[in-house]
């Protein structure tokens, strides 16, 4: 049984879960970017299924839609409601819930036509793979990685927020996965509090991306998922 | 041999038909005498009322006015965010005001002095429309409490707009209105257009009068300038046709009577108020001179030509700018561009069908 994921950034928890951990014979974890002769990481390349033939596809291309609209903080921060009984943080911008979805669709939307573009090479099951929860609390910026440093003047943006986002970027996923005839794989239980925050332990210094111990999550949840 | 003297003799050549120079030039024709207003690059220029008072603040921003924009989209959001929900368009997203007691109701609920006895209306598939700018939100808003967040920002644009304008530019649209008999909340679109739920217990047709226009205009007037004495107004007639009429006859009968109304009131305010002057927008495109040729396919929609020769003597007396170097707008290769740009108007009327 040959499982293959392909991802960009997100692959990197697989592949580091597979080196450091070994065990997941069957299970190849792709940075699609990276595929030789793909030229242009917006470009799927041709002849996937001939070069990484596969019983089922997972994908998690892009990904860290919502962050980039909500980890740190904008320079008017805003809030909205992610449903009827949300409450906004006080002091915070008010923007409607549709202006917010827009915008997300619309980054997500080379991600959703990359992931179409890898599966119109399979006749095989294609599920997508969520990306990792928000973290609850990032302690100590001074250890974020450096590329964040010019950006943080206003900080971090609150839980709350970054909770909001991902979950409407989920809802969009799975609006898109089911339109597609996709399954759509959440965060495994097990790496989430029960607020759904990313707990401390699958992730490192990029609270963007999970560590090899999500990865190893995720890899141990692609198993269970296919035989579900 | 001396002429023999008559009321006309000496009178300058605008007065006259015939000295006209459309007659031989329709791009020459304008209707405008002695302007009184001067608009300066600095002056906060804002604008209002019906659909045709969108390509005015599209002209305006785009050649060197200072046209105020108080209600922002956040910036974190991509500007083609913004324009999609219709950020921009408007100096605050009050949408289309197609009558002064529009005008005047926005201006009491944005000070507290008006709240509305209905504040919401049911969109399609659960989302919630504000009733009074019904199409300003693509998709409605999530819930109510979420349309009232919204509003409160809303109002807050509202206000600083009219209390920072130094230039207020207000196209007078329609006579025909769609009210809440209750407490007499006068909305764009008639209930169950695009939103909401028509109860003919409830709602009723109102067509306005010249003394009602005239009136209610006023009262938006005094009460703008209690709060800012200065600001000079500049008021137009839309030349768009009504969409639709709910009175018995025919729409175009309606329309001649509601521009009548409209251009009567005009009038009669500009003549009763200082620095308050009358914008011939109307009579550029409705006139024999242009022969009709600013009329689109649907007869209706005014072609970019047209706004584009509105514009040029708006510019050339109000700001002294020759006319803008053709907009792309008005260019003919540019004509797909153009129609998308005049598409992208936002006409609430234009949502009424008869649903045959």
């Amino acid at each position: 049984m040959n499982l293959v994921f392909f991802g960009d950034s997100h692959a990197h928890a697989l592949i580091r879960a597979i080196a450091r951990i070994g065990g997941y014979d069957g299970i190849v974890p792709i940075d699609i970017r990276r595929i030789q002769g793909a030229g242009n990481s917006k470009v799927i390349p041709k002849n996937l299924a001939h070069d990484y033939p596969a019983n089922a596809i997972f994908c998690c291309l892009g990904g860290t839609e919502y962050n980039l609209l909500g980890l740190i903080e904008s320079v008017q921060p805003f809030d909205f409601f992610g449903s009827e009984d949300d409450t906004l943080l006080p002091g915070r911008q008010a923007v409607a819930n549709g202006v917010v979805r827009h915008a997300l669709a619309s980054r997500m939307r080379s991600a959703f036509s990359r992931t179409d573009a890898v599966k119109e090479q399979y006749d095989c099951p294609v599920t997508y793979v969520a990306p990792p929860p928000p973290v609850a609390q990032i302690e100590d910026t001074d250890k974020l990685p450096r590329a964040f440093v010019p950006h943080l003047e206003k900080g971090i943006s609150p839980a709350s927020v970054r909770m909001k986002l991902y979950n409407l970027q989920i809802q969009l996923l799975d609006e898109h996965c089911k339109a597609n005839s996709m399954h759509l794989m959440r965060a495994p239980d097990q790496t989430v509090d029960e607020s759904g925050y990313l707990l401390r332990e699958f992730w490192d210094n990029d609270p963007t991306h999970g560590n090899y111990l999500y990865g190893s999550a995720v890899l141990d949840q692609m198993k269970a998922f296919q035989f579900a | 041999m001396r002429k023999p003297q008559h009321p006309y003799r000496g009178k300058p050549d605008y007065q006259f038909w015939r000295k006209e120079p459309g007659l031989k030039n329709p791009q020459a024709f304008d209707p405008v005498v002695n302007p009184g207003i001067k608009i300066s690059p600095e002056d906060a220029v804002v604008t209002a009322g019906s659909c045709f008072a969108q390509h005015v603040a599209r002209f305006l921003a785009a050649n060197g006015f200072n046209f105020l924009v108080t209600e922002q989209l956040n910036p974190i959001f991509d500007p083609a965010v913004a324009k999609t929900f219709n950020y921009g368009l408007f100096p605050a997203r009050y949408g289309n005001l197609y009558t002064a007691r529009q005008l005047s109701q926005l201006l009491e609920r944005a000070y507290g002095l008006f709240e509305p006895l209905v504040d919401s209306w049911e969109g399609p598939s659960g989302s919630v429309v504000d009733p009074f700018r019904p199409q300003i939100q693509p998709g409605g808003f999530l819930c109510r409490e979420e349309l009232a967040a919204d509003r409160q920002v809303h109002l807050a644009a509202v206000r600083r707009a009219f209390e920072e304008m130094d230039i207020f530019v207000f196209t007078l649209g329609l006579t025909e209105a769609w009210l809440d008999k209750r407490d007499g909340a006068v909305y764009p679109l008639a209930p169950g257009v695009s939103g909401g739920e028509f109860d003919p217990e409830i709602h009723a047709f109102h067509n306005f009068t010249v003394e009602e226009t005239v009136t209610d205009m006023q009262s938006a007037i005094d009460f703008i300038r209690e709060r800012n004495p200065d600001v000079r107004i500049i008021l137009t007639v839309s030349p768009v046709p009504l969409n639709a009429t709910a009175v018995d006859r025919h729409v175009f009968t309606s329309t001649t009577y509601s521009k009548a109304v409209l251009r009567i009131a005009a009038e009669q305010i500009c003549e009763g108020n200082d620095n308050c002057e009358y914008f011939p927008s109307y009579e550029i495109i409705t006139s024999p001179f242009v022969r009709g040729s600013y009329y689109a396919a649907d007869c209706r929609e005014i072609r970019p030509a047209g706004v584009s020769h509105v514009m040029g003597n708006f510019l050339h007396h109000y700001a002294d700018q020759e006319a803008p170097a053709q907009n792309a707008s008005a260019e003919p290769s540019a004509h797909t561009s153009a129609t998308e740009k005049l598409l992208d108007v936002l006409c609430d009327e234009a949502a009424i069908d008869n649903g045959q």
